[in-house]
């Protein structure tokens, strides 16, 4: 076996931060693309409301309006450089108030959802017979990441614009400098891992419906009528 | 003017003996599937009743159907895009399975496990939803021949509606049935509601179908129908509905639930009407109008414009050939005697009814022919209930079509009986000796091929069948529900 840190390569963030990501991506791209033309009919939400609402409602609203506003936080966070946001006029001080606490409640409101999903599919036994093990991975998961998130908002307060931030533009440019993750605490260090697991299996969960945010409908004729063999 | 064809059912309610065999061969052929046990493409109802599911026509409850908003604008009753978008993670308005009723089974396997004990043993029944043993409090035609009604059926609807209180003495009650299916709608309010369009009305025959495939389970169709016909899959998690059994009317062969309906009393055919003419005639601000605005988009086959214009706009020659034979549009529009069911929630439903007037018989033995039309008004069951069933509470287009009714019985019983005929009762319902005879015949009589006139469809010049897969509706059982990710 080739002994990478003689040659000055740091195997294991090499390894967690360049390789990983990139076998996670690769398959959510290929895995999709392959579910969504090949296998059409699996394709869909997975709606457990005609079985179960009441409890629902709180749940799923928590649960999918706290991870819209997380997803949004994310991107104002990771994807836009810091320099464009301090040229927006945002001063670290703005933007350190509005990641703590938009965060902590954003986060709280997916903990506090997947909570809920995870009571809900418990206690009652018609949803207990649907539930698959995927979904159960697919929620457990979940309830691993959005914790460790909440964790490293309230307690870590790890300024991550300067290094995780970076490398994860990096990576959709492939050239990332995995050399910045590693000095990142653990936990958070986890919680990213953890994302590009989920990543990984995305194609083969139920989140596939992500995708699938109907837009068109804002901008279709009110009834369709299809001919046949068009 | 644009022209298109649409497949149409009329059932003459007059005729229904409430016998459930539609419902049973309709589950048989389409609904005998995990996730799907407790929907019932075809039901029958005993009307008056809560329905299935229950009160599906209290649109307080389940907001189906369109309105027209303050702005006067046709709208979903459920709401507008931006609802469907805000909503979309949990549906306010979607039944829940215990509206319609748990499916089960029974335990049939311990009648022949049971060891050796004093007492017969007993198969219970099981939950199909969990498997466990459940104490059935509700199901389909739990109120069959107002079983309960006391109880259940002053909740009706249509009751409510009624200025006039309805008794439920013994003495005093009335019933008839009501087998309902998918309306196949002109203006469907789940094809509207569908977020991903999967939900779509066929071009060439008007049938309303779930394109599987297309469909991500968003849920708003089930809502939006405002007759509760679109179903979910809870093992699938998709949508089903009614298909009109498309693959035989394609052959020119009737539904399954028509083809074997005991009492012959359902009819299939093909009917004109100018899809341009829409969104004029639902804007209808008053319920009372909508069955007669419905019935002004229909088109005359006969017209020779409307030929023309049907050749133009791609109806093949054997719908207009059908079209002018048609069975349904004597109902509906030659004669007026079949009616829409619910017109007030604006979809313009395609399966039409012909009231039922069957203890109107008592009056002809006990009154004379002279009080004959003024009896109506004393019939058993009350005519605003039909009214707000079948015309949107419009009592005057019940009682045409229950005096036309009424007059070929007149008519035909004192031919029959060689009895002077009085021929002011027909004219005074529009009616022609001959066309009385048309309708005695149709109603009474009619064969298989009188009652069914389906043009069949050409596929011949179908390029690419295989594409269709999944588009049309329910067509293939994964090995596994439950292992679908």
């Amino acid at each position: 076996m080739i002994d990478l840190s003689k040659c000055g390569y740091d195997a294991a963030n090499l390894f967690f931060w360049v390789v990983f990501p990139y076998i996670a991506i690769t398959i959510f791209f290929i895995g999709n693309a392959f579910r969504f033309f090949a296998f059409p009919y699996t394709w869909r939400t997975k709606s457990s409301e005609i079985l179960e609402k009441k409890m629902l409602r709180p749940a799923s609203l928590l649960f999918h309006y706290g991870i819209i506003f997380a997803f949004f936080g994310h991107i104002i966070g990771i994807v836009i450089p810091k320099s464009w946001t301090e040229e927006m006029g945002i001063s670290e001080h703005t933007y350190h108030f509005l990641a703590l606490y938009g965060g902590t409640a954003a986060g709280l409101m997916v903990v506090a959802g997947l909570v809920l999903f995870i009571y809900r599919r418990l206690t009652n036994p018609r949803l207990l017979a649907i539930t698959t093990t995927m979904d159960w991975i697919t929620l457990f998961l979940l309830l691993a990441i959005t914790t460790l998130g909440v964790i490293n908002t309230i307690f870590l307060q790890y300024d991550y614009r300067d290094t995780v931030a970076p490398w994860f533009r990096g990576l959709w440019v492939f050239t990332p400098n995995y050399t910045l993750m590693a000095d990142v605490p653990i936990l958070l260090k986890l919680h990213i891992f953890l994302v590009f697991v989920l990543t990984a299996i995305f194609p083969f969960t139920r989140l596939v419906h992500i995708l699938s945010i109907p837009f068109s409908y804002i901008f279709r004729r009110p009834i369709v009528y299809r001919e046949r063999c068009p | 003017m644009r022209v298109k064809a649409q497949i149409t059912m009329v059932l003459n309610l007059d005729k229904c003996i409430g016998c459930h065999t539609c419902s049973v061969t309709c589950k048989n052929t389409w609904t005998k599937r995990d996730g799907v046990e407790y929907v019932w493409f075809n039901n029958v109802e005993t009307k008056p009743g809560v329905g299935y599911p229950v009160q599906w026509e209290n649109q307080e409850k389940y907001k189906g159907g369109w309105e027209i908003k303050s702005n006067g604008k046709l709208q979903l009753k459920q709401g507008n895009r931006l609802f469907e978008f805000l909503n979309i993670f949990h549906n306010p308005n979607l039944p829940t399975i215990d509206d319609y009723y748990e499916p089960w089974t029974y335990d049939y396997e311990h009648l022949f496990n049971a060891p050796k004990q004093k007492h017969q043993p007993v198969a219970r029944a099981k939950s199909l939803l969990t498997g466990k043993k459940i104490d059935i409090k509700w199901g389909p035609n739990w109120e069959d021949d107002l079983a309960g009604a006391p109880e259940h059926a002053v909740n009706d609807p249509n009751i409510l509606k009624m200025a006039e209180e309805v008794r439920m003495k013994f003495e005093e009650t009335f019933f008839f049935y009501l087998p309902r299916l998918c309306e196949h709608c002109l203006n469907p309010a789940c094809v509207a509601a569908c977020p991903s369009g999967a939900l779509y009305k066929r071009n060439e025959d008007g049938i309303v179908l779930v394109d599987q495939d297309n469909c991500k389970g968003w849920r708003y169709c089930v809502s939006a129908c405002p007759y509760k016909k679109v179903y979910f899959n809870w093992a699938t998690q998709k949508a089903e509905k009614c298909t009109f059994c498309f693959p035989r009317i394609e052959a020119g062969l009737p539904t399954i639930c028509s083809e074997t309906c005991v009492g012959k009393i359902r009819y299939i055919g093909v009917i004109l009407y100018d899809p341009d003419k829409l969104t004029e005639l639902l804007n209808e601000k008053d319920d009372k109008k909508l069955y007669e605005k419905q019935l002004e988009i229909f088109l005359d086959p006969h017209d020779p414009e409307v030929i023309k214009q049907a050749k133009k706009d791609g109806v093949p020659d054997n719908y207009i050939e059908y079209a002018q034979k048609s069975p349904v549009y004597k109902l509906m529009v030659k004669y007026k005697v079949a009616l829409s069911l619910h017109p007030e929630f604006r979809t313009f439903p395609m399966v039409w009814y012909v009231p039922p007037i069957s203890p109107i018989l008592q009056l002809f033995e006990d009154k004379n022919y002279d009080e004959l039309f003024s009896s109506i008004d004393e019939m058993r069951i009350p005519l605003e209930y039909l009214a707000n069933l079948l015309t949107g509470g419009n009592v005057d287009a019940i009682k045409d079509s229950i005096n036309r009714l009424v007059a070929v019985r007149y008519y035909m019983r004192a031919k029959e009986l060689g009895k002077e005929i009085d021929m002011k009762k027909l004219e005074e319902v529009g009616l022609t000796p001959d066309g009385a005879e048309e309708l005695y015949r149709m109603l009474a009589i009619a064969k298989f091929e009188e009652r069914f006139v389906i043009p069949t469809t050409r596929k011949e010049f179908d390029r690419d069948v295989y594409k269709e897969q999944g588009m049309t509706g329910f067509d293939y059982t994964p090995d596994c529900d439950f292992c679908l990710p």
